[in-house]
């Protein structure tokens, strides 16, 4: 009995701020919901409308494109930069807190500052490129698709790559520094103990980072809102900000609730994932 | 003996001495015991009467008077430092008046409409709220949430007010829901030493010519393009109200008066679009930038970084903010009709900021009278011409100021009283309605733009595709 009694706060609490919401959700879902009408049961026609509309099925792919991209090329460059703060070089420690610079800087300065840095009019970066003579007429950046993907890929690595640096030094450093010696004496150079000592030791890190990091970029929605809002066009729309734009924009409560159940399984079976992956570990 | 005697004698007159002295005692015993007494009788008769009085029942006190009643307002951020002084203490007044407590909240103007949407979905929303281009209200109007503000708009002097100020009041059920306190007009800039370089006097009359001066102005190696008219989905409603004045020049328009006809299925539609492939993909004449502009940035270009020679703006703030902070560039900043399509006319968009009252307030009367307070012609004046040019009067009489004479201010406001330019409302043929609204947040006109600025995609298949949008929003809204 008494287990049980010690679980209820976390149960009540579960309950509370997860189930019930989650609850509402995929039952609002299920509803013609605008905000400030009654709901009226539309069965599964949110679900149809979205399978039909381009804009969704552009903004699941936009999804699918930036998490892949941000989750591995952040990765590889944290894991790279903390190879490379793990070695003995000057200035260490500072390039160790220089590094943290862009994780630390709030999301609405950095968002700006990168705004007005690739602005086609007054951007610091189309004014070094004409200066350099590399072009002719400013490259407008969040204008075209292309670029502009490129971009809110390139933001998110940049604004959160020192977390995960953090993380992989950690790793580095607690491996044990005579595995590497006896390598040494066993004549292997750099490469071959970074493939068969760091890499194996870093590898449970390297999963869990992957699960974590893909659960939180297909979630992200502040720094794709204020860099694009989803534009050009569809082009950069994630399923988070059509869900918010379908929800506080176009006050469709009912089809942005519908977003948001069917990504969830993906969610789920992510986190599922994780939790498994670690119990086995564990 | 005589000892004997003298100690008796001694002894009989400290006998007597004592007894005097018992006497004295005894009577000083009884005083004491008077005085103890007396003491004793008056504590016990103040006891008793303290008892008395407290055992009575207890006067009633007076009740207390009832809680002041209480208004909260709602408020798009003020934007002139006049007009932040000025609002505080016309509400002071109408506190010390009424006896009533205001709670003022201001939000900036992007963000409000979604306030109050999620704070009408909570049921928390205000008693009154003042917005800007009435998108939420008239969504909140047809859904029933709005109070009739008949006998306010009644108060105020209908002959001096603009005939289209009570058109913007209205629903499409005639029903007066909305106080057009602040109009503005979308007004078309040009810089004129830009025109003057290019060899021209005076504005462009036709799209043709504006297409002509466009290509002669242009010139992006220097940083200049002649065109920066707001593009994207991301402008609020600065996008969709450009692309309403080209498609009104070659005239078109959204929908029917019936309010049911869709009517941008049109040849005119196709030709503003082929207007924007134009000015952006073949002549490029139109800065590209704007395809991300947020609600400012067509300001900002014109303004501040002076790249652009033609833009266009709902609110006169490109002419306030040069004229407050950009002095060189105001006598080159001129305000001109929009420029003619084939239809041959000269159309004006009008909107507004204003006052709505939710019919779930607990205080009706009293948030009509705090709306017919800020009505009073004398506050409206000081409050209206705190804010010029951003706005403009809806008295007809107040046109005459000599403030507004000044030349980029009047060549704007004397539109207004120009007869051979016709005033519309955005989302004409109806004015605002819940479906335009609708139209004009989901952006279904940035979109067709966009799709052919940067998909590549046709003019007729981008106009296909918001076509069957906007004819769905229709259906549902007359289906509501």
């Amino acid at each position: 009995m008494l287990p049980y009694l010690l679980l209820t706060p976390t149960i009540l609490f579960f309950s509370i701020f997860v189930v019930y919401p989650l609850g509402v959700l995929i039952d609002l879902s299920f509803h013609q919901k605008y905000a400030g009408s009654p709901s009226i049961f539309v069965g599964l026609r949110n679900f149809q409308t979205l399978l039909q509309d381009t804009g969704f099925i552009q903004s699941i792919s936009n999804t699918a494109v930036y998490v892949a991209g941000a989750v591995s090329i952040r990765l590889l460059f944290a894991f790279g930069l903390a190879l490379i703060l793990n070695q003995k070089i000057k200035g260490r420690s500072l390039f160790r807190g220089l590094m943290l610079l862009p994780w630390l800087t709030p999301m609405v300065p950095a968002v700006l500052t990168w705004r007005w840095i690739l602005s086609p009019d007054y951007g610091i970066l189309n004014y070094l490129l004409r200066e350099l003579h590399l072009i002719t007429s400013p490259i407008n950046f969040l204008a075209d698709p292309l670029l502009a993907k490129a971009t809110v890929i390139a933001f998110n690595v940049w604004k959160y790559f020192p977390f995960y640096t953090i993380v992989f030094l950690a790793g580095l450093q607690a491996i044990p520094i005579d595995i590497y010696e006896a390598a040494e004496m066993d004549g292997a150079n750099k490469w071959m103990k970074l493939r068969h000592i760091t890499v194996p030791y870093m590898r449970n890190l390297f999963a869990i980072l992957f699960a974590l990091s893909a659960v939180w970029t297909m979630g992200e929605f502040v720094s794709v809102w204020l860099l694009t809002r989803g534009g050009p066009s569809y082009a950069t729309h994630t399923f988070a900000t059509l869900a918010f734009e379908q929800a506080f924009l176009n006050y469709n409560m009912g089809l942005a609730a519908a977003m948001f159940v069917i990504v969830l399984p993906f969610t789920v079976g992510l986190t599922i994932l994780i939790t498994q992956y670690l119990v086995k570990e564990g | 003996m005589a000892c004997s005697a003298k100690v008796f004698i001694i002894s009989s007159a400290a006998f007597t001495k004592t007894g005097e002295n018992m006497i004295r005692s005894r009577r000083a015993i009884t005083r004491l015991q008077g005085t103890v007494l007396a003491v004793i009788v008056i504590i016990a008769a103040i006891a008793g009467g303290v008892y008395y009085w407290t055992s009575q029942p207890a006067p009633k006190p007076p009740p207390p008077p009832p809680p002041p009643k209480k208004l909260t307002v709602w408020w798009s951020t003020p934007v002139f430092a006049k007009e932040k002084e000025l609002i505080p203490k016309y509400i002071d007044q109408f506190k010390a008046a009424t006896g009533a407590e205001v709670e003022w909240v201001q939000f900036p103007h992007v963000e409000l409409d979604q306030k109050i949407m999620t704070a009408v979905e909570a049921g928390t929303n205000p008693d009154i709220m003042f917005q800007a281009h009435q998108h939420v209200c008239t969504i909140l109007h047809e859904k029933g949430k709005l109070l009739p503000l008949t006998d306010v708009i009644d108060k105020i002097d209908k002959n001096d007010l603009f005939p289209f100020i009570l058109q913007m009041a209205r629903g499409r059920d005639g029903v007066e829901y909305f106080l057009p306190y602040y109009p503005q007009g979308n007004w078309f800039h040009y810089r004129k030493d830009l025109l003057a370089k290019a060899g021209y006097s005076k504005p462009p009359e036709t799209l043709d010519q504006l297409l002509e001066m466009a290509r002669k102005i242009n010139n992006p190696e220097a940083g200049l393009y002649a065109l920066g008219f707001p593009l994207g989905s991301t402008t609020i409603n600065d996008a969709p109200m450009t692309f309403e004045q080209i498609l009104w020049a070659y005239g078109g328009q959204l929908v029917a008066a019936d309010g049911k006809t869709v009517m941008i299925n049109s040849t005119a539609a196709m030709q503003t679009l082929e207007f924007y492939e134009r000015i952006i993909k073949i002549d490029k004449t139109q800065t590209p930038a704007a395809l991300t502009w947020g609600a400012y940035d067509n300001n900002a270009a014109f303004q501040q970084l002076e790249n652009i020679a033609f833009t266009g703006n709902p609110g006169g703030t490109i002419v306030s903010w040069i004229r407050d902070n950009n002095p060189k560039l105001y006598p080159n900043v001129g305000t001109a009709p929009w420029p003619k399509g084939p239809s041959g006319k000269n159309y004006l968009l009008l909107c507004a900021m204003g006052f709505s009252i939710f019919k779930n307030t607990k205080n009706p009367e009293l948030a009509k009278e705090f709306v017919k307070a800020f009505c009073d012609k004398t506050r409206y004046k000081e409050l209206v011409m705190a804010t010029i040019p951003y706005n403009f009067p809806m008295y007809k009489s107040m046109l005459t100021e000599p403030v507004l004479k000044d030349p980029p201010m009047w060549e704007m406001f004397s539109q207004l009283l120009d007869e051979n330019i016709e005033k519309r409302l955005w989302g004409y043929a109806t004015g605002p309605t819940g479906a335009v609204s609708e139209i004009y947040s989901a952006e279904i006109f940035a979109r067709m733009i966009e799709r052919v600025a940067v998909w590549g995609w046709t003019p007729r298949r981008a106009l296909n595709e918001g076509f069957i949008a906007i004819r769905d929003i229709y259906a549902k809204w007359l289906a509501a």
